[in-house]
């Protein structure tokens, strides 16, 4: 049996040939493949035009810049006031209205509050500062026994739950007795709306 | 001619060849590589623009059609509409002669219709140049009325300044009739434009027509759903009611219509002496445009 030794230096002979014929030929077709064969397979024809990968994106992009162009163009036919400042005032006018929805929310949450009684919360104030976006309500918690205190943070949890509110200052909870033996939770809230 | 090539190139050192190989080698991963992302390329962006594609021509060619359209209409309107901001929204100098007047039409009328108390003396400040280029002077004024009267006196402050039937309505409302209108009938925007460009007061007064005149560019059920809907949700309603009432009727007759624009400052809000009545004290800005 011939059993021939090799060294490293000629298998590296060898194989360093085929080695290289094979590398040429991979890249070769690969390199084939992606001026002729990827080009082409990746075109697309939309509207009598054909478009590959890069300019389809870049088509797309232009029509989505154009369309955002015309809409603006549209609105500005469909509300002809071209007046910056009239624009910019009606805005803050709008956004200073959020008051009212604020007062709605706390009327809701006193309905849902003890559901069938609405003279649990009495509210004796309102006062709201649109520049900051500030409210603060005062009144009492009543007609519910020694509970008041408790029904309060109830109140207090449930204002702070509504959407509009970021964020709920109370004053100190406490509960006093009336002359008439009932007990009451008197409060201030400050409320801070987005 | 190939074989004597190849025997040369075979001939060359390994090393050499090797490192030619291994160039070579690394094209080819890259050149794969490439190959790799074009087909996540075309199966990530391609297909689903190919798709969208000519839904976003169609939109593009129904744009240029309503731009064209209504930019023929709109170019008479533009300059009345800008005068009318001038000289009642946003005059360059407060009247306050008229912001008067609509406070005792306010007063007057709501206490004939027992929704008003008591009004209390109006409190109006000098003018306050203010960082946007605009004037202002605040109003504070206290109320004693019943909720109606409060509703009424709010929608009043909520309503100054605007002009049209497109101020009134939100921009949710315009877009959502514009986006049904490019559906159904691209060129019904002439329609639309007619109805949003329409005097509000104008439009209170007869508001059929305007509607009608509408609803005839569109015969689908959805698109007159749509348009009702809006109608009936909007503040477009209490528009109408407002102004088709004697409050409207007489702050129209002595020309006091359109109101100045207003912003809300302050509000403070007290039970009233009797059940649904409250003492409101409301500190407004009037704004005008700094001349």
């Amino acid at each position: 049996m011939n059993t021939q030794r090799h060294s490293f230096g000629d298998i590296a002979r060898r194989t360093a040939f085929s080695f290289f014929l094979f590398s040429l030929v991979l890249t070769a077709l690969l390199a084939l493949s992606w001026y002729l064969l990827v080009p082409e397979l990746t075109r697309v024809e939309i509207g009598g035009t054909v478009r590959g990968l890069q300019e389809l994106k870049a088509y797309k992009t232009d029509l989505e810049g154009q369309i955002l162009t015309m809409e603006d163009q549209r609105g500005s036919f469909l509300l002809p006031v071209n007046h910056d400042l009239y624009e910019r005032l009606k805005g803050l006018k709008d956004e200073r209205l959020v008051f009212q929805k604020l007062r709605k929310e706390i009327r809701q949450v006193i309905v849902d509050l003890i559901p069938g009684r609405t003279d649990i919360v009495v509210i004796s104030g309102f006062y709201f500062d649109a520049t900051t976006n500030i409210g603060e309500i005062r009144g009492e918690v009543t007609n519910v026994g020694p509970r008041s205190m408790t029904v309060l943070a109830q109140f207090v949890e449930d204002i702070g739950a509504i959407d509009m509110v970021t964020n709920v200052e109370t004053s100190r909870y406490t509960r006093q007795e009336g002359e008439n033996g009932s007990f009451y939770s008197p409060f201030t809230l400050r409320i801070s709306v987005r | 001619m190939i074989s004597s090539a190849f025997k040369r190139l075979a001939a060359l050192h390994p090393i050499l060849l090797f490192g030619t190989g291994s160039g070579l080698m690394v094209i080819a991963g890259m050149l794969m590589y490439a190959h790799i992302q074009t087909i996540i390329q075309v199966r990530d962006v391609s297909v689903p623009i190919v798709g969208q594609l000519p839904q976003m021509e169609r939109r593009l060619a129904a744009l240029t059609q309503q731009i064209e359209l209504t930019e023929l209409h709109s170019a008479t309107r533009i300059g009345s509409q800008q005068e009318k901001v001038e000289v009642y929204a946003l005059p360059e100098e407060t009247n306050v002669s008229r912001v008067v007047a609509t406070f005792e039409v306010i007063r007057d009328v709501l206490t004939r219709d027992g929704l008003l108390a008591e009004m209390s003396n109006l409190d109006i400040s000098e003018p306050v140049k203010r960082d946007d280029g605009s004037t202002s002077r605040t109003v504070s004024v206290e109320f004693a009325a019943h909720e109606d009267g409060l509703k009424t006196i709010m929608l009043l402050v909520q309503l100054s300044g605007l002009l049209t039937v497109g101020d009134v309505l939100t921009e949710e409302e315009v877009e959502l009739l514009v986006d049904r209108i490019e559906q159904e009938n691209p060129s019904g925007i002439v329609a639309l434009e007619q109805f949003l460009t329409a005097d509000l007061l104008r439009y209170a007064e007869n508001s059929k027509t305007y509607e009608e005149q509408l609803k005839r560019s569109f015969s689908s059920m959805t698109f007159l759903n749509l348009f009702e809907n809006v109608l009936r949700t909007s503040l477009l309603r209490d528009v109408k009611s407002l102004l088709r009432s004697d409050l409207g009727e007489i702050l129209s007759g002595y020309k006091l219509w359109p109101l100045q624009l207003m912003a809300i400052e302050e509000v403070s809000m007290k039970p009233g002496d009797a059940p649904k009545w409250q003492r409101l004290g409301l500190t407004l800005l009037v704004f005008s445009e700094e001349s």
